[in-house]
C-alpha cells in the first residue's frame, strides 16, 4: 500500500472548460493553453477547424512540479503556496495562455526563496505585495 | 477529533487540516496565508475513520469533495492528505488540494503522485 513517504513529485492539473476557452480566446491541446491566433495572421497555427474542434472539450495545463518531499523542506507547504499563487493568477484574470509559465516560474521563485526563508515566514516580508511585484511579468 | 499519533508522519499528531474544504478569502489570497478552515461538508471528523493516523474517505466522498462547489462563483479549496477507500476495500494514499469555481468553472488541482502510473491514469 503507497504511504505518505511515497510521494514523489507533485502535478498540477488544471482543467479549462470549452465556454471559458472560447470566452477568453484561448484553446487547449497537447497539455498546455495557446492564445487563438489573429485571422490572417501567418504561422504553424492548427486550422480554424482544428482550434473549434479543441476548444469545444475540457481543456488540460498539465505541469510537472520539481517540489519533491524528498528534497525539498517542508514541500507540502510551498505546495500550499503555490496553489493560493495559480488561484490568485486565475482569479486576477491574467492570460491563461501564459499560466504553464507562471506556475514554473511562481515554483522557482517560491524555492529560491525557501533558501533562506522557513515556509511559515516566507511571504512575511511584504506579504501584500508578493505576488503583485512577481506578476507584472504576465 | 482526538488526535492520533502518527507513526508515518513524524510522531505529529494529525490535524483536523489533514481533511479540509476552505473558503477563499480575496483579503487572504495575497499573501500565501490560508483561509479559515473548516471542516469539509458532511465529514464529521471524530466520527471519521482513521488509518495511521491519517483520515479515511470513500471514492464517492473524495471525488465528491474533489470538485465541490457549494455556490456558483464561489472559490473552494479542498485540501487533503490520508487514504481512499475503493469498492474492493483497498486503501490508497492520497495528497491533493484541488481548488474549484475560478473563473467560470476553472478546477486547478495539485495531487502528490506515487509512480508513473498515476500520470499515465489521469
Amino acid at each position: 500500500m503507497r504511504s505518505p513517504n511515497d510521494v514523489g513529485e507533485y502535478v498540477v492539473y488544471i482543467t479549462v472548460p470549452p465556454e471559458v476557452q472560447k470566452k477568453e480566446c484561448v484553446y487547449c491541446a497537447c497539455d498546455d493553453c495557446q492564445a487563438v491566433p489573429s485571422s490572417g495572421e501567418e504561422n504553424d497555427y492548427p486550422s480554424e477547424d482544428d482550434i473549434e474542434n479543441y476548444q469545444s472539450e475540457k481543456g488540460y495545463i498539465v505541469s510537472r512540479l520539481c517540489t519533491c518531499p524528498e528534497d525539498v523542506e517542508d514541500a507540502r507547504k510551498v505546495i500550499s503556496i503555490l496553489n493560493v499563487a495559480i488561484t490568485q493568477y486565475i482569479e486576477r484574470g491574467k492570460p491563461l495562455d501564459k499560466l504553464r509559465d507562471f506556475i514554473y516560474g511562481a515554483e522557482s521563485h517560491i524555492l529560491s526563496r525557501t533558501e533562506y526563508a522557513h515556509p511559515d515566514t516566507l511571504l512575511e516580508e511584504s506579504p501584500a505585495t508578493f505576488w503583485d511585484r512577481f506578476m507584472r511579468g504576465f | 477529533m482526538a488526535a492520533t499519533q502518527n507513526p508515518q508522519n513524524n510522531g505529529k499528531q494529525v490535524q483536523p487540516a489533514d481533511l479540509a474544504v476552505r473558503k477563499s478569502d480575496p483579503n487572504q489570497l495575497s499573501n500565501g496565508k490560508s483561509a479559515p478552515l473548516e471542516k469539509a461538508p458532511g465529514a464529521d471528523l471524530s466520527k471519521l475513520k482513521t488509518h495511521n493516523g491519517f483520515p479515511v474517505l470513500t471514492m464517492a466522498a473524495f471525488q465528491a469533495l474533489y470538485s465541490c462547489q457549494s455556490h456558483p462563483g464561489e472559490v473552494q479549496t479542498f485540501d487533503f492528505r490520508g487514504y481512499v477507500e475503493d469498492e474492493t476495500g483497498k486503501l490508497m494514499y492520497m495528497d491533493v488540494l484541488a481548488t474549484n469555481g475560478l473563473r467560470g468553472g476553472i478546477h486547478v488541482g495539485i495531487d502528490g503522485t506515487t509512480s508513473y502510473d498515476d500520470i499515465s491514469s489521469k
